[in-house]
C-alpha cells in the first residue's frame, strides 16, 4: 500500500464531512510536507477541528481520502495510525499519574515498564516535567497539563502530532512561552506539526504554511508572509491582521496589474490581484493600517484630503483614524515619526502606495468577519 | 519552575469551605437538628432496646449484653446472618453484571431515545413492590411462566420445583429489585466520563477493548462501588422476598427481627438483630466511601 514515492507526509484529497445539515468541512485539498509546521487557522466552528480529527482517524469523511506518508489510511482506525493528538482540554487520563499517562501509549504498544522508562524519562526532560511523576492532572497546573499531553503524544515519536488549540486555556504570557517550547520541540525533533488555533498572532509567528478556513472552506494556503500581503480573499484580508476596507466602483483598468477604483469621488490606483474584474464593477478595497501614511514626506500615487477623527495611543505607535466622505481609514504612526501637536479635527493628507492595495469582488462583503 | 515543584498541592490555593466562617455554623444548626430527630434518635433509642431484656410480657429497664450473647450462642441465628450476607452478595454482584452492559450502552452507543430507555428501566420502581415479587411467584411457580412453557415444549414432564421457596427464587428476586438501584449511579458515572478522554485513548494507540479496561472501567469505579452497596443493603435487610418467595430454608435476618418485633414479642431481642444489621450497613457504607473518595480526580 506504501508508495515510498510521494513527497507528502499528509495528504487530504477532496475530503468532506457533513454533519446533519452543516457541511463542516467541504471539499478540503490540503499537503503537507514532512517536517513541516502547518497551522490551520479559521474563526470557531469553521471546520479546523473537524478536519484534524479526520487526520487522526477520530472522524470518518464521508467523501474523499486521507494518505499518511503516501499511503490511503481512509479506513485505518485511530489507534492504528501513526499520528497522535494533544488534545484541546488536554484530555489526561484523571485516573493516573503523570507518568502513566506518559506510558499509557507505550502500554498500548505492549512495551514493559522497564523497557519505556527511559524513553518517559527523556520525554518528560524534553517538556520540563522531571519531579512531577507521581502527580495527577487535578494537582498540576493549566501549563504543566498542557506539557503533559505534549509529553503523552510525543512519547510514541509519532511522524505527525496534531495539536487541537493546545495553548488556547492558557493565559498570555504562558501562552507565548510555551509557543516557544512547542516550536523548539518541533525543530529539533524534526516532527510534523499540524496545529489548529483560532489565534493569527500564534499561527503567523510559528507556522510553516497556513490553511486559512473558514465555514468549511480552505480559503487560502500559503506562507505566513503570503498570507498577510497577498490575501487570497476577502475573508482572509478581514480574518489576519487589521484592515481597512473601502467600497468603490472600477473606474478604469490602466494596465494589467493595476485598477482604478473610485470610492466616493475619489480615485484610488490599486494593484490588480484579482484578474476577473472589470470595468463598473463593484469591490472591496483594502489596505493595512500601517501601509497608511499621515502627511507623508514621500510622493505617493495615493494621495487623499482627510480630517481626523480619532486618535488612540497604542503603546509603539498610534491609531489615527482620518475620515474623508463618508470613509473611515485607519493608519498606524510610529510613536517617533507621529506629529504630536495633531488633533482631531485637523485636515490631513493620507497616503499610500497602489501595491499595498488588494481589490475583492464585492459579493465577497459576505463572507467577511464582523467585528461589531 | 523550581519552586512550584516544592510547593505542596494542598498549600495552593486552599478552598474554603461553608464552615470555615465561623458564623456558617449557625446555618448548619437546623439540619444537624433535623438529623437528631429523624435519624440519630431513632438509633438510638433501638440501641438502648437492644440491651434491654424481655422478662415474661413485660421488658425490663436494666441494661445487659444478653441479647447479644443470646445471638452469638445460637447456632440457627449466626448461620442465618450468614446466609443473608451470602444471599445480599450473590444479588448484589449479580445486579451489578446484569446493570453494567445495559448502562454501558444505553450511556455510552446509543444517542437516540437514551432517555426512554433510561425511564423503562427505572420504570419498575413505580411499581408497588409488593406486586413485583408477586409476579416474580408466578414466573417462578408450579404453573408459573418458566414451568408452563417448558411443559408445553415437552423439555419436562413434571414442574421444576427448585425453582421457588428457596434461596435461588430469594436471590433472583433481591437481584431483579436492586437493578435499577445499580444502574442509575452506573449510569450516571459511564456518562460523566468526557468522550475526549476516550478519543485520546483511541489517539494513543488503544483498541475499544483496551480503552474499556485502562479508562472507562477505572473511571466508573466509584458508581460501581454506590451501585454495590446501594444493592447490598436493600437485599441485606430485605425479609418480604424471602417471606413470600423463601419458604423455610430461604428465610434470612429480616425475617427474624421482624418475628421478634411480632409473634415473638421479644423487642429486645429483635432491636439487638437490627442493631447487627445497622452495624454492618454502616461498615459497607464506610468502606465504599473510602474507595468511593476517588470520584474527586474526575469532577475536581
Amino acid at each position: 500500500m506504501k508508495d515510498k514515492e510521494s513527497k507528502w507526509q499528509v495528504e487530504l484529497v477532496e475530503v468532506t464531512k457533513i454533519y446533519k445539515d452543516t457541511i463542516a468541512v467541504n471539499n478540503c485539498n490540503i499537503k503537507i510536507k514532512a517536517g513541516e509546521f502547518f497551522s490551520l487557522l479559521g474563526p470557531s466552528g469553521c471546520g479546523k477541528t473537524t478536519t484534524l480529527r479526520i487526520i487522526a482517524g477520530l472522524e470518518e469523511p464521508d467523501e474523499g481520502k486521507v494518505f499518511l506518508e503516501g499511503g490511503d489510511v481512509t479506513n485505518v482506525p485511530a489507534h492504528r495510525r501513526n499520528v497522535n493528538t494533544v488534545f484541546q482540554d488536554y484530555a489526561i487520563f484523571p485516573h493516573m499519574s503523570v507518568y502513566d499517562n506518559v506510558y499509557f501509549p507505550l502500554k498500548m504498544r505492549k512495551i514493559s515498564k522497564k523497557e519505556a522508562d527511559p524513553r518517559i524519562k527523556k520525554v518528560l526532560k524534553l517538556v520540563n516535567l522531571e519531579g512531577f511523576e507521581k502527580r495527577y492532572s487535578s494537582q498540576v497546573s493549566g501549563g504543566q497539563r498542557q506539557r503533559v499531553a505534549s509529553a503523552r503524544a510525543l512519547v510514541n515519536e509519532p511522524r505527525v502530532l496534531l495539536l487541537d488549540e493546545p495553548l488556547g486555556a492558557l493565559d498570555f504570557k504562558l501562552r507565548v512561552s510555551m509557543q516557544k517550547v512547542l516550536k523548539d520541540i518541533q525543530r529539533n525533533l524534526n516532527i510534523t506539526f499540524i496545529y489548529v488555533t483560532h489565534d493569527q498572532t500564534e499561527a503567523i509567528t510559528m507556522s510553516d504554511r497556513i490553511a486559512v478556513m473558514s465555514q468549511g472552506l480552505i480559503h487560502q494556503i500559503g506562507t505566513p508572509d503570503e498570507i498577510y500581503n497577498n490575501p487570497a480573499t476577502a475573508f482572509v484580508a478581514s480574518f489576519i491582521g487589521e484592515m481597512n476596507f473601502l467600497e468603490g466602483l472600477v473606474a478604469s483598468i490602466p494596465s494589467s496589474d493595476t485598477v482604478e477604483v473610485s470610492v466616493s469621488n475619489k480615485n484610488i490606483l490599486c494593484k490588480n490581484n484579482d484578474q476577473k474584474i472589470s470595468l463598473n464593477d463593484g469591490v472591496l478595497v483594502s489596505i493595512r493600517p500601517e501601509k497608511v501614511h499621515v502627511n507623508p514626506l514621500q510622493s505617493l500615487k495615493n494621495v487623499i484630503e482627510a480630517e481626523i477623527s480619532r486618535i488612540v495611543f497604542k503603546g509603539n505607535n498610534f491609531e489615527v483614524t482620518a475620515k474623508f466622505d463618508k470613509c473611515e481609514v485607519r493608519s498606524l504612526v510610529d510613536y517617533k515619526v507621529w506629529d504630536k501637536s495633531q488633533k482631531v479635527g485637523n485636515r490631513v493628507k493620507i497616503g499610500w502606495n497602489p501595491e499595498d492595495v488588494q481589490v475583492f469582488p464585492i459579493s465577497m462583503k459576505k463572507d467577511m468577519i464582523q467585528y461589531e | 519552575m523550581k519552586s512550584m515543584k516544592e510547593l505542596p498541592n494542598n498549600k495552593r490555593g486552599k478552598k474554603r469551605g461553608v464552615f470555615d466562617k465561623p458564623r456558617s455554623y449557625i446555618m448548619g444548626i437546623p439540619i444537624i437538628f433535623w438529623l437528631l430527630i429523624i435519624i440519630i434518635t431513632p438509633v438510638i433509642l433501638m440501641l438502648i432496646m437492644s440491651f434491654r431484656q424481655k422478662v415474661g410480657y413485660d421488658i425490663s429497664n436494666i441494661l445487659t449484653l444478653s441479647n447479644y450473647l443470646e445471638i452469638l450462642k445460637k447456632p440457627s441465628y449466626v448461620k442465618i446472618l450468614l446466609r443473608s450476607f451470602r444471599i445480599a452478595l450473590i444479588a448484589s454482584t449479580l445486579a451489578i453484571f446484569a446493570s453494567y452492559p445495559l448502562a454501558y450502552y444505553i450511556s455510552r452507543k446509543i444517542r437516540k431515545g437514551r432517555h426512554l430507555l433510561f425511564m423503562l428501566i427505572i420504570a419498575p420502581l413505580w411499581i408497588s413492590y409488593l406486586v413485583r415479587i408477586i409476579a416474580w411467584r408466578a414466573i417462578l411457580g408450579n404453573k408459573g411462566l418458566i414451568n408452563s412453557t417448558l411443559m408445553a415444549l415437552g423439555l419436562i414432564k413434571e414442574p421444576l420445583s427448585f425453582l421457588l421457596y428457596n434461596q435461588f427464587a430469594v436471590a433472583i428476586t433481591l437481584t431483579y429489585i436492586s437493578i435499577p438501584f445499580v444502574f442509575i449511579p452506573l449510569y450516571t458515572a459511564l456518562e460523566k466520563i468526557p468522550v475526549n478522554l476516550i478519543d485520546a485513548a483511541r489517539d494513543l494507540g488503544a483498541n475499544e477493548f483496551h480503552t474499556f479496561i485502562n479508562v472507562i472501567l477505572p473511571l466508573c469505579i466509584p458508581g460501581l462501588l454506590t451501585g454495590f452497596m446501594l444493592a447490598f443493603i436493600i437485599s441485606l435487610g430485605d425479609y418480604i422476598i424471602p417471606m413470600q418467595l423463601g419458604g423455610t430454608g430461604g428465610m434470612m435476618l429480616g425475617n427474624i427481627i421482624w418475628s421478634q418485633f411480632g409473634f415473638a414479642f421479644n423487642w429486645p431481642l429483635g432491636a439487638a438483630l437490627g442493631f447487627i444489621l445497622f452495624s454492618i450497613a454502616a461498615v459497607i457504607l464506610a468502606i465504599t466511601q473510602k474507595f468511593g473518595s476517588r470520584e474527586g480526580m474526575l469532577y475536581e
